[in-house]
């Protein structure tokens, strides 16, 4: 189970992650004296989108090819394509988003897949962080 | 009843077609030409332009319209062709902004002469001359619009020069049968809005129908209006229209379709801003101000008003009185050569007045001086018992004109007599040369070489007389005193001279000419403004009795529908705040909306507003 952004597989096993809801353009005014508030709306922003995962892959026989890969991850930051997370939660693709970098958690950065779970090769747990507009 | 709304959408028109990546930032429209209308718009990022590169500054004839869609239906705010054009770079990005405005050169063409119908060409020409409208010639106003020529693309009349039509000769060449017409201020717009914008190329002129809606002739004359060299129809409007309490604007009437119309002072629909009560519950329909900036000045009003208009003038008719001691009416011509007495330091220069200097001794500078010769000039049959003052004074042109339309008098307006030899009590018009008018005191002078023989043949019996005008020490006025309603406690008082606009002038009962003039066989400039000018200050105490109400109103939003230019608005309802600059006076004396702008991304509408006044001197 995989990202899939602008065509392009980032290899591993996705966790589950919180979708937030698009941010709401409003313009609220209080009229002094008034009780209540008025609101304007102006249709839905954007969201940003972070999508924790586990990376691997039978490609990652060391832990220099698995940096090297997600150094490789920052050719991708500013392009815009569509987003397809594989994960349990089957959510519907994500168009429109840009991919703003992966981040690479130090708990516990990059190791050896000892107990084979992950296929026995080097893994990272990254977060990917992509903003749709 | 939610309190929610989305905000109205802005869509813009590139060259009649919806262009959805150009974003509206700010629009603004004003009446009046100092300020035209514009819109803010930059190109949209999502859109895909991300970026500038390659740029040159666009050269088409491109533009642009814009609409607010209000529920489903989209409402025009907007007309103007992009003008500034400003391609951004900078550390935060880069993109594209433009402003699209109405431009003056939008309105056809600028001045560029009067049009005039040439009746030997059978064509109109654009003169070069200076154009005046209903011009001051010799004192008065004449009309100087053709009475029945008119331009079919525009509809609108020629100008007539009063000089073509001074006698019927001249007329019939010109193919009319009086002299011009007067412009009123319905046809000058007419003339100008068809001569400049006659294609309409841009925005549409005001029809006769629309303007006799808004105008009012009677209230309105033009006097000797000059239209400038190189003006735009906006600056000249502004001009013509900005002191007689008019204004002007653009209206937006449908996609492709814009018109000029008139807004007149203190008239338009009636409107207010709502703003509910401290406690109320909040009602997006009843609360929608935001805020107000509009101030009330009651330091510049007048509530007492004197209009002084030009002193007072009279025609008579009166016989002159000899400047010179009886002892010498019995010098002879020989002895009164003018080259001999001229010289200053000559013995003889004290006969220079001898059988020459005849005056009206207004001042009674000649009393005694002869023994008939007792008194002063009598001034009561010509102005009454008000002018006791005796000065000396000028004697001034008939105000009997001649059939050519000048004073009939033949010495610089002055019509001088002598007694008829032949016949007692009968005058005849002066035929001797060298008379002129005395320049410090009513009286004439003949300064040829020899002494008029018609007169000194007479010897006892020569008399001379003149009709001419005398001018009073005092004007004709009218006075508007401050009424109870005035909002000001204090007596503010305006004195206004306007002699331009308003004389009172009149053939005496004295005058030779009165039954003629009364009779109409003859024209005269008699003039009675006292009418007139008592109407006048009472028009200035209205408007200038009145508190100037001024400023800005900010409503929340972009949607509202309800307010345009010209309307008169009452004030903030709900609060009941008056926006009326004489409460006690009554009638529609509150400010009228002179701009109106649309702030698309802080989702706010400014109002301008103002009370126009016409100006004190038109």
């Amino acid at each position: 189970m995989s990202v899939t952004f602008d065509g392009e597989e980032i290899p591993g096993t996705v966790i589950s992650f919180a979708v937030p809801p698009r941010e709401l353009q409003a313009r609220r005014t209080k009229f002094f004296g008034v009780n209540g508030e008025s609101q304007i709306t102006g249709g839905l922003g954007g969201r940003t989108l972070q999508i924790p995962m586990w990376l691997h892959s039978d490609a990652f026989n060391t832990a220099n090819d698995l940096g090297t890969y997600i150094d490789s991850l920052d050719w991708f930051i500013g392009t815009t394509g569509v987003l397809d997370v594989d994960s349990p939660a089957d959510h519907p693709q994500f168009d429109h988003c840009t991919f703003e970098g992966a981040v690479l958690m130090p708990d516990p950065g990059i190791i050896y897949d000892h107990a084979g779970g992950l296929g026995g090769h080097w893994i990272a747990f990254i977060v990917l962080q992509f903003r749709q507009h | 009843m939610s309190n929610s709304r989305a905000a109205p959408l802005f869509q813009v028109y590139l060259n009649g077609q919806l262009a959805d990546g150009l974003r509206v930032l700010r629009v603004e429209e004003s009446v009046n030409g100092s300020r035209l209308d514009f819109a803010e718009i930059e190109l949209d990022w999502n859109q895909g332009f991300a970026d500038v590169h390659d740029f040159t500054l666009p050269t088409g004839d491109d533009y642009i319209e814009i609409f607010r869609v209000i529920g489903a239906t989209p409402v025009p705010v907007h007309f103007g062709k992009p003008t500034v054009v400003q391609p951004l770079l900078g550390p935060g990005g880069s993109g594209m902004r433009l402003i699209s405005r109405i431009e003056q050169f939008h309105f056809g063409r600028p001045f560029d002469g009067a049009f005039e119908w040439n009746p030997t060409k059978k064509t109109a020409t654009e003169t070069g001359l200076d154009l005046r409208i209903n011009p001051e010639i010799d004192g008065r106003m004449e009309g100087n619009r053709h009475p029945n020529k008119k331009e079919t693309l525009g509809d609108y009349y020629y100008v007539l020069d009063p000089e073509s039509t001074r006698t019927a000769a001249s007329r019939t060449l010109q193919g009319v049968d009086d002299v011009p017409e007067v412009w009123t201020l319905t046809e000058l717009i007419v003339y100008l809005c068809g001569s400049l914008n006659g294609s309409e190329n841009n925005i549409r002129n005001p029809t006769r129908d629309e303007l006799a809606l808004v105008i009012d002739d009677n209230a309105t004359p033009i006097r000797d209006f000059a239209i400038r060299f190189g003006d735009y129809l906006p600056t000249i409007l502004d001009s013509l229209l900005t002191p007689r309490g008019y204004r002007w604007c653009v209206d937006k009437l449908g996609l492709g379709d814009r018109k000029i119309r008139i807004i007149r002072r203190n008239h338009g629909n009636v409107v207010h801003f709502p703003h509910q009560r401290s406690g109320a519950n909040f009602d997006e329909t009843l609360t929608q101000t935001e805020s107000s900036g509009v101030r009330f000045d009651k330091s510049k009003l007048a509530n007492s008003v004197t209009v002084r208009g030009h002193f007072c003038q009279v025609e008579f008719t009166a016989e002159l009185q000899r400047a010179w001691p009886t002892h010498q009416d019995s010098l002879t011509s020989d002895e009164l050569l003018w080259s001999e007495i001229l010289d200053w330091d000559n013995a003889l220069s004290d006969l220079r007045p001898v059988w020459r200097k005849w005056v009206l001794n207004e001042a009674g500078d000649y009393n005694d001086l002869r023994s008939d010769i007792t008194e002063a000039f009598d001034m009561k049959p010509l102005f009454g018992d008000t002018l006791d003052m005796p000065r000396r004074r000028r004697l001034l042109p008939t105000l009997t004109l001649g059939k050519d339309g000048a004073p009939i008098g033949q010495v610089r307006g002055v019509f001088v007599e002598i007694s008829d030899p032949n016949s007692e009590g009968a005058w005849i018009p002066l035929q001797a040369s060298g008379c002129q008018l005395l320049r410090r005191e009513a009286g004439i002078m003949f300064t040829g070489e020899r002494i008029p023989n018609e007169l000194r043949m007479q010897g006892e019996d020569a008399k001379l007389r003149v009709t001419a005008t005398l001018q009073a020490d005092f004007r004709v006025q009218g006075v508007a005193p401050r009424r109870a309603t005035s909002p000001q406690a204090d007596e503010a008082a305006l004195i206004v001279v306007n002699d331009r606009q308003f004389q009172w002038r009149t053939v005496g009962a004295t005058s030779q000419f009165q039954s003629d003039v009364q009779a109409k066989t003859r024209k005269s400039l008699e003039r009675d403004d006292r009418a007139a000018i008592q109407a006048y200050a009472e028009d200035l105490r209205e408007q200038f009795d009145v508190a100037a109400v001024n400023g800005q109103v900010t409503l929340e939003g972009t949607d509202h529908t309800n307010y345009k230019l010209g309307d008169l608005v009452t004030g903030i309802s709900g609060r009941n705040i008056s926006f009326s600059g004489s409460p006690l006076a009554g009638g529609l004396q509150f400010p009228q909306i002179a701009a109106i702008g649309y702030d698309v991304q802080r989702q706010r509408t400014t109002i301008a507003l103002e009370r126009p006044r016409r100006a004190i001197r038109v």
